[in-house]
């Protein structure tokens, strides 16, 4: 049960958060929600779009008013998973081996345009993402808490990238995708980075104590039966062989989403109920949060791919199918 | 807490109120549904049965309450949307301070659970269909029933008894209203028939040891199918009323009009082939009269075990159980008497004719209405075991109705066959 001083703290704290998020970054407001959103939630984060659109910024500004430790993985076709969890070393001295830690170790990790790796050097992260644990050489490592995996990546169809795998994919809570700045937002991009001395990170306003009881606040908040309900249909219609899927489900989607993309709409419905202000979970929320939580969860068959159809409109008809509660 | 949980309790106390009224009303509804349309069908509906509407009230009250999907659509009602399941379910875990909190948000305290009360507008569009499917009914005309056709027990035993009845079923103020109707009984020569028949009834009376052959009199009417039966076996009964019964019904009942197919009048050409046939045949026996002694059985093969077997059961005659055949049997299948027995196809009898439609009447709200009656063969039985084809009275009405018969016909017709069963039964 949590205290009305740990409420206020919590939300004092992520109003701040918010304001200095909003004074570097330039409008992207839907995907420093879903950045906010993941935090509050435990998961991790991919974001998606082409180069240039401050996905890189907008992680390290994240990381930087949030207090806590940031590393960054420039992912590249050459880079191996011993670069990214760490490596067992010889030490002269006590002659023996020393575990280095790899960059992975830290609160908040900027996985660069991840795609552009090897897949094997993706499955590297496999385990810390899920287990927020690295085992090398047979010894297992914890990872701090909050622990954090904002990976950004170009659009598959651009050169020298490769897929990520599904099973990685499914261990991101949420995907955003960067939109081009409308012409408001690109002038006032260009005059904060022309003028003065430029964009400058801003000052931690928070801790990881604070991330942390924050997460607390928004597991308490109630998700009733009939929401709960609401959501397993949602994820249940977006199978292909689902008594519940509507027809454009059942032609385009090969895998529907897993039972992870349901706790995707749980845990982002209350930090999207706590974002807003309020004590309680609407459906609202859950739809809200269906697109963000399920982007990346819905593989499309060969007919869907060739069609042209994207997965925003088959969560659409999943929305218009299932009837609320 | 207790604060909150008593609110809870008082607006599920609403909704168990409100799901009762729904309940009731559409109970009564229901049942007022269900009374009419028994009524209209059946006349009468135990009175005690439309109390089980109101108990709808009852068992809406009584039933439990799944309070979660409750309050999400009470929620929805009151205005607060998913706040109230959301509080209930804050309330269930013992989250105070977030419960505190949405309790300010939404004024929990402030809410008016009366307002559940309202119908929803689904609740009222259904209302409203049932009650224009109750007023449909109301004022529907009476459903007719398809009951099956029963001869009437009235003993018809004298001439005033027939008499009595058709003052009854044909009043003249009937006919003075509606003088077509004497015109075209007079045109079909219905009037000498309907004498023909009183007259049978006086004989009948007038010979009371006898066995009257009521219908011996119109074995050789161009309609003889039903006469030929009989031939010549008549009583011997010397009253006039007999000698009247006697009579042939063509010099009863004189020329027949040209616009009957069966008329003299009517060239063969004009006809069906069985209508011709039977006309020529008609004519054949009313020129041979009635000293032609001709004891030809001649089997019919009609379509239909019923006809098998009334072919193959003797004939009843004058001495009873003899094994003469009636007189037009042969002559009905178009040979001379003496002539071997031939098999006249029953199918020739019939026709195809298109629909005629009868008589046009007005319903309320659907406007006027034309029953049409298509004629045609009766079905083939199928196999040697068919079973006998008994045509449904419905069908035979509506087939006679078909036919064009003027009015009274059937009346008459109806009595003639009423004589021919009473003599079977006496016989």
């Amino acid at each position: 049960m949590i205290t009305e001083k740990e409420l206020t703290q919590a939300q004092e704290a992520f109003t701040k958060l918010r304001e200095a998020i909003a004074a570097v970054i330039v409008g992207q407001e839907r995907v420093v929600e879903i950045a906010l959103w993941t935090l509050l939630s435990g998961g991790h984060l991919l974001v998606e779009g082409v180069p240039g659109l401050g996905k890189t910024l907008l992680v390290r500004t994240l990381a930087r008013a949030l207090g806590l430790s940031f590393s960054r993985i420039q992912f590249t076709p050459d880079l191996m998973p011993a670069d990214i969890l760490g490596t067992n070393v010889f030490a002269e001295d006590t002659e023996s081996f020393r575990f280095v830690p790899g960059p992975i170790f830290a609160n908040v990790v900027l996985a660069d345009e991840i795609n552009r790796a090897t897949p094997k050097t993706q499955a590297a992260l496999l385990e810390a993402m899920q287990e927020r644990q690295v085992t090398v050489g047979g010894k297992t490592h914890p990872l701090e808490e909050p622990f954090v995996v904002l990976a950004t990546q170009n659009p598959i169809e651009m050169e020298g990238t490769y897929p990520l795998p599904e099973a990685q994919v499914d261990r991101f809570l949420f995907k955003a995708e960067v939109s081009f700045p409308d012409k408001g937002e690109l002038v006032e991009i260009l005059r904060r980075n022309t003028e003065g001395e430029g964009i400058t990170l801003p000052d931690p306003v928070m801790n990881p104590g604070d991330v942390l009881l924050a997460r607390r606040v928004v597991g308490a908040y109630p998700v009733s039966g009939p929401l709960m309900d609401y959501a397993a249909r949602l994820i249940l219609a977006t199978h292909p062989n689902g008594l519940a899927a509507p027809e454009a489900v059942r032609r385009y989607v090969q895998y529907g989403a897993s039972p992870r993309g349901a706790l995707a709409l749980v845990f982002g419905a209350k930090a999207r109920a706590f974002l807003a202000g309020r004590y309680h979970v609407t459906m609202d929320d859950i739809r809200d949060i269906l697109e963000p939580a399920l982007l990346h969860r819905i593989i499309l068959n060969f007919r869907g791919e060739a069609e042209g159809i994207t997965v925003k409109e088959i969560l659409q008809e999943v929305v218009r199918s299932v009837p609320p509660p | 807490m207790e604060v909150f949980q008593r609110e809870f309790r008082r607006i599920l106390r609403w909704g168990r109120l409100r799901r009762g009224l729904r309940f009731g009303i559409f109970g009564v509804l229901a049942v007022a549904t269900i009374s009419l349309v028994v009524r209209r069908i059946f006349g009468s509906f135990p009175p005690e049965l439309t109390a089980l509407g109101s108990g709808g009230f009852f068992v809406g009250i009584a039933l439990p309450l799944a309070p979660e999907r409750f309050l999400l659509r009470a929620g929805k009602r009151l205005g607060v949307g998913e706040a109230l399941l959301g509080a209930w379910e804050l309330a269930r875990r013992g989250e105070t301070v977030l419960l505190e909190k949405l309790a300010e948000v939404v004024e929990l305290r402030e809410l008016r659970p009366p307002r559940l009360l309202i119908p929803e507008k689904p609740e009222l569009a259904v209302m409203a269909g049932i009650l224009a499917f109750l007023l449909a009914i109301y004022l529907l005309p009476p459903i007719r029933q398809d009951s099956p056709i029963t001869l009437p027990h009235t003993e018809l035993t004298s001439q005033d008894d027939v008499r009595e009845k058709v003052q009854e079923e044909s009043p003249e103020e009937t006919r003075a209203l509606r003088p077509d109707i004497t015109e075209a009984r007079s045109d079909a020569g219905l009037n000498a028939l309907e004498e023909f028949v009183e007259g049978q009834l006086v004989g009948e009376r007038g010979s009371p040891g006898g066995n009257p052959r009521a219908a011996e009199g119109t074995a050789e009417a161009p309609s003889g199918d039903i006469a030929d039966r009989e031939g010549k076996n008549r009583s011997p009964s010397g009253s006039p009323a007999s000698q009247q019964a006697r009579k042939e019904p063509s010099e009863v009942m004189g020329p027949a009009p040209p616009s009957l197919p069966l008329a003299e009048g009517t060239p063969p050409e004009d006809l069906s082939p069985g209508a011709a046939g039977r006309l020529g045949e008609a004519k054949s026996s009313a020129s041979e009269g009635e000293g032609n002694e001709v004891k030809v059985f001649a089997p019919r093969a009609v379509p239909g075990p019923q006809a098998g077997s009334m072919a193959e059961a003797p004939w009843p005659s004058e001495e009873g159980g003899g094994e003469l055949p009636p007189e037009g049997t042969a002559e009905l299948a178009g040979k001379t008497p003496g002539e071997a027995p031939a098999v006249v196809e029953d199918r020739e009898l019939w026709h195809i004719t298109p629909p005629r439609a009868t008589e046009v009447e007005t319903r309320p709200g659907e406007g006027p209405v034309r029953t049409s009656a298509l004629l045609s063969p009766p079905p083939e039985p199928s196999g040697d075991e068919a079973i006998p084809y008994i045509p449904p009275l419905g069908g035979v009405k509506i087939s006679l109705g078909g036919r064009g018969l003027p009015p009274g016909a059937e009346e008459l017709i109806r009595r003639y066959f009423l004589l021919l069963a009473r003599e079977e039964v006496s016989g």
